[in-house]
């Protein structure tokens, strides 16, 4: 019995591993009601003189969609790169790229792979792939324009991704880096609830992340957001995101890292009326890490991109 | 007595799980290795050359993605005859070029796609789920009706590309075809229709393993995993960027013909037209004939002609633009 014992128990172990995972893995994802301050401030985004998509091709081959938006004024000395929030495309930085072209600045707007006319909807390759992306965009940027001061703006989500960026490697590319209500992640006291918006399958990304803490990838496909959109809406947003997705375009899981590491070259604008982030802990959380925080009267979550006190805030908070 | 039997009763299906997921564990674990670039598939790809080329047109496939594909009106006008060609393994639409310019001469007109995962549609190498392939198949028929409501249509594949032309032959997707036209087809592991993969013969390596695992895990209905890569090609280096060097499981699955490579000759009898060089490396030319006419299908055997020359050679383009009529 004892000997039996010794030899099954590891089995037992794995055993109860194994249930315990499958059971988290297997846990349902459900989107939330469609929200309709988003449908709503998205369907604010005007396009007209909307320029046309552009395309490279990046490391791995595919091809990924952006649109580029020329200084009014033919300025080359300033670029500003403009990401998108979460479930959105360029399509919703339009009138964000539009006032930045106005005052000088080259804007383009990226659809992140994954999004819009980039990649298959709602997955990537891999975590870290969209940091790939970024660095190919870039170096494919830069042929063009070699010296150019390069500006990170980036909406929600987008917000999110520019931090990790700014933490990391790349950021020192950028001279500066704009926040429009970043996202910072679930944890940070920035946030006030998304639930309204996004749907996380909670035990799922817990497996994920063990997952991944000891190396196995495997599964980081699966679907662990879920947005608050209509499925007949397919054509125009992202649904939901993939682990690995979700991961890659957001702030790391320290979101303070980035603030440190990159102290000086940040600017934060949102609204005040922000129904998903809390705009007075950007002021008292951030300010202390070195950030500039204008909060804009007035303006909502989606508003941040098309009101037009917002985008002159953006405008006076990027030059 | 009663206390240790208890223990026995509840370790032991511990154990038993715990050992299953190890036996699963470790053939996914299983790394996959590119084998080295094959000399006469690369050439084969450059011969067929871009000159007269369409540019890239796209759809919106029914999960928002982009899709892209090149249309090739027919040279005399006519809109009464389309022909939608799949490239094979790790190609594009580009490789389809002589195939497409071929039938628009002819008076058929083209649709070369970029199947989702390769060239200019979606990430490389992945797909979401098996099945997308067939979802946006339907989306471009859906798409390409809006212009040409009354054209009959043909599915032409190459390779791989042949397998999945008779994936949907097999399928509910049949009855949108006249006709199906399978160039050098890859039938799958079973089929008798395969060269050995080594030597000049080898074009992919194959993460037996972790596929057999995936399988299982399939079978139990659990479709986790299925994005992990399970296929490599012996795409050059040189051609990486044009070429997808590596399928993931889902389209390793869905850019293929069924397990059962009878299935799509019995289900769509009459329909099916298979053509094939005899110095095909790949591919075992006169088992096509052996396997597939007592199937009912249509076989022709080119001498002179390996298995990327069936996509530009002429007497290959001449058989093709025959069988298409």
């Amino acid at each position: 019995m004892t000997l039996s014992a010794l030899i099954l128990a590891p089995f037992a172990f794995c055993g109860v591993a194994a249930l315990t995972l499958g059971a988290a893995l297997g846990w349902p994802l459900k989107p939330p009601a469609p929200l309709e301050s988003i449908q709503a401030g998205a369907r604010a985004v005007g396009t007209e003189g909307r320029p046309e998509l552009t395309r490279f091709q990046a490391r791995d081959g595919t091809w990924l969609a952006y649109r580029f938006y020329p200084a009014v004024n033919g300025a080359t000395d300033r670029l500003a790169l403009v990401a998108h929030g979460s479930s959105a495309s360029s399509d919703a930085m339009h009138e964000v790229s539009r006032a930045l072209a106005a005052y000088g600045f080259m804007a383009l707007a990226i659809d992140a792979r994954g999004h819009g006319a980039s990649g298959t909807r709602g997955d990537i390759g891999y975590i870290g792939q969209l940091d790939d992306d970024l660095a190919d965009l870039i170096a494919h940027v830069r042929k063009t324009y070699p010296a150019a001061d390069v500006t990170f703006v980036g909406h929600s989500s987008g917000g999110g991704f520019v931090a990790r960026i700014a933490g990391g490697p790349l950021g020192r590319e950028f001279e500066r880096f704009v926040l429009l209500a970043p996202f910072l992640g679930a944890q940070a006291p920035t946030t006030r609830g998304v639930g309204a918006w996004v749907s996380a399958d909670m035990p799922r990304i817990v497996a994920l992340e063990i997952l991944r803490r000891i190396g196995v990838d495997w599964g980081q496909s699966m679907p662990t957001l879920a947005f608050a959109h209509a499925p007949a809406s397919a054509p125009s947003v992202t649904l939901g995101y993939s682990y690995r997705l979700m991961t890659d375009y957001a702030a790391a899981w320290d979101w303070r890292a980035a603030f440190l590491a990159a102290r000086g070259k940040f600017v934060l604008v949102a609204g005040a009326e922000d129904e998903l982030m809390n705009p007075a802990a950007y002021r008292s959380v951030l300010e202390p890490l070195g950030v500039r925080v204008e909060i804009v009267p007035g303006v909502d979550h989606m508003g941040m991109v098309h009101r037009p006190a917002a985008l002159a805030a953006l405008v006076a908070a990027a030059s | 007595m009663r206390k240790s039997l208890a223990a026995c009763l509840i370790v032991s299906p511990l154990a038993l799980v715990g050992a299953g997921a190890l036996a699963l564990a470790i053939p996914l674990a299983q790394p996959l290795e590119s084998p080295p670039p094959l000399a006469s598939v690369r050439e084969g790809a450059l011969a067929i050359g871009r000159e007269g080329m369409p540019d890239l047109s796209r759809f919106q496939a029914r999960d928002g993605t982009l899709l892209a594909y090149r249309f090739y009106p027919a040279a005399n006008g006519a809109s009464d005859r389309l022909a939608i060609l799949c490239h094979g393994s790790s190609g594009t639409s580009a490789g389809a070029n002589a195939v497409a310019k071929a039938l628009a001469a002819a008076g058929v007109m083209a649709v070369a796609i970029d199947a989702r995962g390769h060239g200019a549609s979606g990430t490389r190498g992945d797909i979401g789920y098996i099945g997308q392939l067939d979802d946006d198949l339907a989306d471009l028929i859906a798409e390409l009706r809006k212009s040409h409501p009354t054209a009959k249509l043909e599915l032409i594949g190459h390779s791989a590309g042949g397998g999945f032309v008779a994936r949907i032959a097999a399928g509910p997707l049949a009855k949108e075809f006249e006709r199906f036209i399978l160039l050098s087809p890859y039938l799958g592991p079973l089929a008798p229709t395969n060269r050995p993969n080594e030597g000049a013969g080898r074009w992919v390596s194959v993460d037996g393993p972790r596929i057999l695992a995936l399988a299982v895990l399939a079978n139990l209905g659990v479709d986790w995993g299925q994005s992990l890569p399970t296929l490599a090609f012996a795409v050059a280096p040189d051609r990486r960027k044009v070429g997808t060097p590596w399928y993931s499981y889902r389209l390793m699955r869905n850019y293929a013909s069924p397990l059962d490579w009878r299935a799509p000759f019995l289900a769509s009898r009459g329909k099916m037209v298979v053509i094939a060089g005899e110095d095909d490396e790949l591919m075992n030319a006169p088992a096509y004939r052996a396997a597939l006419e007592p199937l009912g299908a249509s076989v022709t055997i080119l001498p002179g002609v390996d298995h990327m020359g069936i996509a530009y050679k002429p007497a290959s383009l001449e058989a093709i633009v025959a069988a298409a009529n």
